[in-house]
């Protein structure tokens, strides 16, 4: 019994002396010169090799004018902030159809090309690019990490107390790990609150319309709110979502007797993610989000109505959601206004097929193979010719 | 107490043994006629079978990280993981092949993936198809792919032979060809 009381204090003081980091962290804007602290040069050196591995998976969205145009507005926020604490923030782009962005806790920050597909205008997207920033700005990383470890201190301590043992050496890891998955899937709300409050003040000084902010959280409310598939991205979940929408409406409720900027960048945005809008519907289309995909053709058909390519898709989809009618109308118009466009005789053709009208679709597939000898699925539709 | 105790602990220990080893059978002359579901085929011999019960079969030469030979099936009732679409028995083989190839690009465990050739596969008595492509895992090791993909009654057949691009992919591809054509499916 003696024995046990003694272990007892010596792990209450163990804990307490060595297991609790501080959480009262400086923001980079709040310090002169930053330098990273001990623990937090493991989570860069963490980020560096993930930023490494993203920028070289060929997940990457291969528009460097886009990118560009990402970065600039991306500067537009936070250029003052990098030159005065030697700090650099840059964005990348990811292929991938659901809404998300995050940031590395080094800096480097990613979007997908479903969330930049979805938003409307510059000052929108300068909203999600605010948010981000100041999760890196005010090292929320390094706090959620700190954070954790300290409250699993006295999880530590209890099993110390029981089984006379912890293992700290895996546990770092896993907080190691933990601490980067946080900047994908969301920090605590008061971090969150933070990064809506600092972001939108960041994107009023730009001078972008501060009302945008909550549009850009309704256009996305709006396109997951019917989504019955859990996603765990930050910016797919319905409450993390639904939440950002009532943040920036106190936000936008302290500006009553001001006059806000009024820059929205909507052209510039049109300008620069034209062609998302249609990469992104075919990914939409992949993983079965129809709907999106949809939507997302008919915003590009507004700015390009004379795109083949896109009027197709459109079709597809159609055929896809059962509505055989509104498909083959599309096409036939197709076939008046491009008789030279391929890809429209292909479609026909198996849509027709499909129906055992094997003499019709025969003319369509010979069309097709006529106007595309080497399409890349000339052999399949060649077998599909019944002679 | 006592007996039940003991009892649980054989159990445990017998199920471990089991599920911890991974027995290999090396293909010979003697064992490598092969039958499973509705596939018989002829093993190629020196290449290792190795038990797998994700799969209907599991071969490799060098081991498992250099190259595999797997032939898998999967129920189409199933909804595909990423793609959330479902495979039909409706479906053509240039549709079946994209919908494949949409799956594994979604697929975030394949990096830097390419197509090299997508082609209706005729040496069957089923509409199939033959997909080839390369990708680099997370270490950014390359790979190289080939796979016969169709579908015959509730169940979508893959075959497919995946193997290090350096070295171990040409070592392997002839025996890969070679097993193809004894490969019959029975209908």
């Amino acid at each position: 019994m003696k024995r046990h009381s003694l272990f007892l204090i010596i792990s209450i003081v163990v804990v307490f002396t060595q297991g609790c980091a501080s959480t009262n962290i400086a923001n980079i804007t709040d310090v002169q010169q930053f330098q990273q602290d001990d623990d937090e040069k493991g989570i860069w050196h963490q980020s560096k090799e993930m930023e490494y591995e993203l920028r070289n998976s060929g997940f990457l969205y291969p528009d460097q004018d886009l990118a560009d145009y990402v970065n600039r507005v991306l500067k537009r926020l936070v250029a003052d902030i990098e030159e005065k604490h030697q700090v650099n923030l840059r964005a990348y782009i990811i292929q991938d159809p659901y809404f998300n962005a995050f940031v590395l806790p080094n800096g480097a920050m990613f979007i997908h090309t479903g969330l930049i597909a979805t938003l409307e205008n510059e000052a929108q997207l300068a909203t999600i690019l605010g948010h981000e920033s100041v999760h890196f700005l005010n090292r929320h990383s390094l706090r959620q990490q700190r954070s954790v470890i300290n409250k699993s201190a006295f999880f530590s301590f209890f099993q110390m107390t029981t089984a006379g043992l912890g293992d700290y050496g895996s546990l770092a890891r896993i907080y190691g790990e933990l601490a980067v998955m946080g900047t994908i899937y969301g920090y605590s709300r008061d971090l969150e609150r933070e990064a809506d409050q600092q972001g939108y003040e960041l994107m009023l000084k730009a001078g972008y319309d501060p009302f945008e902010s909550k549009k850009a959280f309704e256009l996305l409310y709006e396109s997951i709110k019917d989504e019955k598939k859990k996603i765990p991205y930050f910016f797919s979940t319905h409450p993390k979502v639904k939440e950002r929408i009532v943040s920036f409406e106190k936000l936008l409720a302290n500006l009553k007797n001001e006059a806000p900027p009024k820059f929205k960048g909507e052209a510039e945005y049109v300008q620069h993610v034209g062609r998302v809008l249609l990469d992104n519907a075919r990914l939409s289309l992949k993983c079965n989000k129809l709907e999106q995909a949809l939507k997302q053709i008919e915003r590009f058909l507004k700015a390009e109505e004379s795109s083949p390519e896109a009027i197709l898709l459109q079709g597809q989809i159609y055929a896809l959601q059962n509505k055989p009618d509104e498909a083959r109308d599309l096409f036939s118009a197709m076939l008046r206004d491009y008789p030279d466009y391929s890809p429209v005789y292909r479609e026909i053709g198996l849509m027709v097929y499909k129906d055992k009208e094997y003499q019709e679709s025969n003319q369509y597939f010979k069309r097709y193979l006529e106007l595309s000898p080497n399409a890349e699925d000339a052999n399949y539709i060649r077998g599909y010719i019944h002679e | 107490m006592n007996r039940t105790f003991s009892k649980i602990i054989i159990l445990v220990f017998i199920i471990s043994s089991l599920a911890g080893c991974m027995p290999v059978t090396l293909i010979q002359q003697s064992n490598q006629n092969y039958k499973k579901s509705i596939l018989t085929a002829q093993l190629p011999v020196g290449w290792a079978k190795i038990r797998n019960f994700d799969c209907l079969l599991h071969m490799s030469k060098d081991g498992l990280t250099l190259q595999n030979i797997f032939i898998s099936r999967i129920n189409i009732d199933k909804e595909l993981p990423l793609t959330k679409r479902k495979i039909t028995a409706q479906m053509l083989p240039h549709e079946l092949a994209q919908l494949i190839i949409d799956e594994t690009q979604l697929n975030k465990e394949f990096l830097n993936l390419t197509v090299l050739s997508n082609e209706p596969y005729t040496s069957l008595p089923v509409a199939a198809f033959l997909i080839e492509f390369k990708y680099t895992n997370n270490d950014f090791v390359p790979y190289h792919v080939k796979e016969i993909g169709f579908v015959q009654g509730n169940y979508y057949y893959q075959i497919r032979y995946e193997a290090c691009e350096q070295h171990y992919y040409h070592d392997g591809i002839k025996d890969f060809d070679e097993f193809l054509k004894t490969l019959k499916v029975i209908i």
